[in-house]
C-alpha cells in the first residue's frame, strides 16, 4: 500500500487527491495544511472583503470531500524540511512523517519589498483568510489605505476597500495598471474606470518608507519621488513568489521555483511538485518558469497525482490565463499580453482593435506566426477562442488581418480541406484506419470530431512525431 | 473512466446555417420557454453559435470535454462535471470571475446576459433530446451518447465502396 503525502491544501492538492483516487482507491493519503481551513478559494477573499460574497461560500472543497476520498488532513502544520534519503518530511510541530510519494504543493508567498518599517501593524499582505480577517478587524479605524502594486491582488483589494467606503491610493512601480497584463494603451482604459470610481493612483513611483507616529500606527508612506501620502493602513501586493524555503538545501533542485520535469517530478524520484511553487514548462516561452495562476495549479496537481499513483501522464506545458474585473472594468488575457511593439525580439507583432467610446479593446501578440498572447477589455464574449489558438499553436498568418476585428473565429480558421475525410459519424472508421495521421491542425476538425485536450493532440505533428520535447517548434 | 459521454455533434456537411438551433436554445433557456415571451422579456441568450463561412457552416457549442478547461479554471467549484458527463455551472455559487470564459478554447462558455454569472450549454435537462437537436431541420446536429472516445469505438464492418 502506497503512502502519499501532500504538502499544501489548495487547488493543486485537491486535483491531485482526485487523480490519485482515480487510480488508487486504497493508498493512504495525508494532507498537510498550514491553515485551519479546508481547501478554499484564495481569489475569493477579495470578494468577501468587499461584501459581494458571504464567507460560507469560501470553501472550494468541504470536509465531506476529504472523508469521501479517505484523506487525513493535519491542520495548522507547516513543512520545515524534507529528508530525501530517509524519505521523511519534517513538520513545524516537531514530528516526522514518512512518505513513499511526496507532493510539494506549498504554494506561493507574497513578496515583501525592502521598504522601511514594512513590518508594522496596519501593514498587510492579502493572500489568505488570515490576512482578510486581519484587514477586516481593523477596518473601522481606517479611513485611507495605500495599496502598493497595481497587479491582480492590488486591484481587487483596492476595489474591495473602496466598496467598504475607504479612500484608496494605488502606488505602482511601473507606468501602467495591471502591468503583467496590459500595455499602456489598455491601461488607459483601466485608469478611466478608476477615475470614474474615485480611486487615485500613482504610477511609475514606488514606496520607500512607511512613516509611523509615536504609538506605532501607520501615518503616511513616503515615495521615491519624495512625495508623501497620508494613510492609516498599507496593503503590500507587489506579487507572489514560489515558496521554496521548505526544500532549500534538501537536494531537491530549486531555481525560481521547484524545478519539475514533464511528469511533474522533481530531480528526486518519487517527489513531485505542483501549483504555485513548481517551475514547469511554459508553452509560450519554451522554457521552464513558475506560472502562478489557478488553472495551471489544477493541471499540475492532476498530472502529478496520476503519476504518483502509477500513471504516466505528461504535462504538455501551460501559460498564464487571467480574468479580472474591477469597478465595471473587465479584462481577460492569456499568455504574453503586455508586450508592445519593439519590446523583446523583433519577430513579435502586435495587432490591436480599439473602440475607446465603448471601452472595447482587443490586442493580439503574434510571434513566428503563432498567437502568443492576447488581452481583451470590455466585451469578453467568446474570448476563449483566442486561448484555443494559443493552445493549438496554429499558424495564424492566413487570417492575421481579421484576428482582432471581431470575437468570432474568422472564416479562415475553418479552411476547407477537401482532401481530408470529414470528421463525422460516417468517417470515424477512417480515423481508425489512418490513425493520427489524418488529424489536421484545423480547429474545425478538432471540434467536430474529437473532444480531448487541444494541446495534447497538437503536441504531435502529422507524422506522429512529438513536437513537444522542449524543442523549438520553428 | 467516463460512463457515457454525452454531447451534441455538428455535421457540417448537413448544416445550411439557418440558425434555428440558436433560436431553439435561446427559447429553451428563457424563463417561459415561449418564443414571444422570451423575446419580450429581456435578451434571450443562445449557448450555441452557428459559425458561417460561405458554404461551410456548423453549429458550435459546448463539447462537455473529458477534462474540461472551464472546470479547471473555476475558482469556486461552480463549474463542475456531473457523473453523467455533463459540464454544468451552479449559478448560485458562480461569482462571475469569468475565468471559464477565457479558458474555454471553443468559446462555448460566456457571460450570462444581464448578470455576473457564467452561462453555458446544459444539454437541456428538462428534455429527452436537446432543443437544438430537435430544432435542426437538416439533421446537422446529432446527440451522441456513444461510450468512450472515437478511437475506442468497436470495430465495424467496412461499408462496401459504391462508385458513382
Amino acid at each position: 500500500m502506497a503512502e502519499y503525502l501532500i504538502v499544501g491544501n489548495s487547488v493543486a492538492a485537491v486535483s491531485a487527491i482526485q487523480a490519485i483516487r482515480e487510480r488508487d482507491k486504497e493508498g493512504k493519503i495525508t494532507v498537510i495544511s498550514p491553515e485551519p481551513y479546508t481547501a478554499y478559494c484564495r481569489p475569493l477573499i477579495t470578494y468577501v472583503l468587499a461584501g459581494d460574497v458571504e464567507e460560507w461560500r469560501l470553501p472550494y472543497k468541504r470536509e465531506s470531500f476529504y472523508q469521501q476520498n479517505r484523506v487525513e488532513v493535519l491542520y495548522q502544520v507547516r513543512l520545515e524540511g524534507v529528508d530525501v534519503k530517509e524519505r521523511k518530511a519534517y513538520l513545524s510541530d516537531g514530528s516526522k512523517i514518512p512518505f513513499e510519494k511526496l507532493l510539494l504543493a506549498v504554494g506561493g508567498v507574497p513578496f515583501i519589498p525592502p521598504i522601511e518599517n514594512v513590518q508594522s501593524p496596519y501593514v498587510f499582505t492579502f493572500t489568505t483568510i488570515a490576512d482578510m480577517k486581519a484587514i477586516e478587524s481593523c477596518l473601522p479605524e481606517v479611513r485611507k489605505v495605500v495599496v502598493i502594486g497595481a497587479g491582480m491582488i492590488g486591484m481587487k483589494a483596492a476595489e474591495a476597500l473602496k466598496k467598504r467606503g475607504k479612500d484608496v491610493v494605488i502606488v505602482e512601480l511601473l507606468d501602467r495598471i495591471l502591468p503583467m497584463v496590459l500595455d499602456s494603451q489598455g491601461s488607459r482604459l483601466a485608469e478611466r474606470a478608476l477615475d470614474k470610481a474615485g480611486v487615485s493612483y500613482v504610477l511609475g513611483d514606488s514606496v520607500v518608507g512607511i512613516g509611523r507616529d509615536a504609538s506605532g500606527r501607520v501615518r503616511q508612506v513616503e515615495l521615491k519621488s519624495g512625495a508623501k501620502i497620508e494613510c492609516d493602513a498599507v496593503i503590500v501586493a507587489v506579487g507572489v513568489r514560489p515558496n521554496i524555503k521548505p526544500v532549500e538545501g534538501s537536494g531537491i533542485e530549486v531555481n525560481k521555483g521547484i524545478v519539475v520535469d514533464d511528469m511533474m517530478e522533481t530531480n528526486v524520484e518519487g517527489i513531485y511538485a505542483a501549483g504555485d511553487c513548481a517551475e514547469s514548462y511554459d508553452l509560450i516561452l519554451g522554457q521552464k518558469r513558475p506560472n502562478l495562476v489557478w488553472p495551471v495549479a489544477y493541471r499540475h496537481g492532476l498530472i502529478a497525482g496520476s503519476n504518483m499513483a502509477g500513471g504516466r501522464r505528461r504535462f504538455v506545458g501551460a501559460f498564464p490565463i487571467n480574468s479580472i474585473g474591477f469597478f465595471g472594468f473587465q479584462v481577460v488575457s492569456a499568455g504574453m499580453s503586455a508586450v508592445e511593439e519593439g519590446d523583446e525580439d523583433a519577430a513579435i507583432e502586435v495587432l490591436r482593435y480599439v473602440d475607446e467610446e465603448k471601452g472595447i479593446y482587443r490586442k493580439a501578440v503574434i510571434g513566428h506566426n503563432r498567437l502568443l498572447g492576447f488581452a481583451i477589455i470590455g466585451d469578453i464574449r467568446r474570448a476563449g477562442l483566442y486561448t484555443g489558438l494559443i493552445w493549438s499553436r496554429m499558424d495564424v498568418s492566413p487570417f492575421k488581418d481579421v484576428l482582432v476585428d471581431q470575437i468570432s473565429l474568422p472564416e479562415a480558421v475553418y479552411p476547407i480541406e477537401g482532401a481530408l475525410p470529414p470528421m463525422n459519424f460516417s468517417s470515424r472508421k477512417e480515423i481508425r484506419r489512418f490513425g493520427w495521421a489524418v488529424f489536421p491542425y484545423s480547429y474545425r476538425r478538432l471540434f467536430t470530431g474529437y473532444s480531448a485536450r487541444i494541446e495534447e493532440i497538437c503536441a504531435f505533428d502529422d507524422k506522429g512525431v512529438c513536437l513537444h520535447d522542449g524543442v523549438d517548434q520553428e | 473512466m467516463n460512463a457515457r459521454i454525452k454531447r451534441v455533434y455538428p455535421i457540417e456537411e448537413n448544416c445550411m446555417g439557418c440558425r434555428l438551433c440558436e433560436v431553439a436554445c435561446a427559447i429553451e433557456h428563457s424563463e417561459f420557454k415561449d418564443p414571444l415571451m422570451a423575446f419580450f422579456n429581456g435578451r434571450p441568450q443562445s449557448f450555441t453559435t452557428v459559425e458561417v463561412n460561405g458554404a461551410t457552416t456548423f453549429s458550435l457549442n459546448c463539447r462537455h470535454c473529458d477534462e474540461p478547461y472551464c472546470v479547471e479554471a473555476c475558482i469556486t467549484g461552480a463549474m463542475h462535471k456531473e457523473p453523467d458527463g455533463r459540464v454544468i455551472v451552479y449559478e448560485d455559487i458562480c461569482v462571475g470571475c469569468f475565468m471559464c470564459v477565457v479558458s474555454c478554447p471553443w468559446g462555448a462558455v460566456n457571460p450570462k446576459e444581464g448578470a455576473k454569472k457564467a452561462a453555458k450549454c446544459d444539454l437541456c435537462p428538462d428534455r429527452e433530446l436537446p432543443a437544438c437537436v430537435q430544432a435542426c431541420p437538416n439533421r446537422a446536429l446529432v446527440f451522441d451518447t456513444t461510450e468512450g472516445l472515437i478511437f475506442e469505438l468497436p470495430e465495424e464492418e467496412e461499408e462496401p465502396f459504391v462508385e458513382g
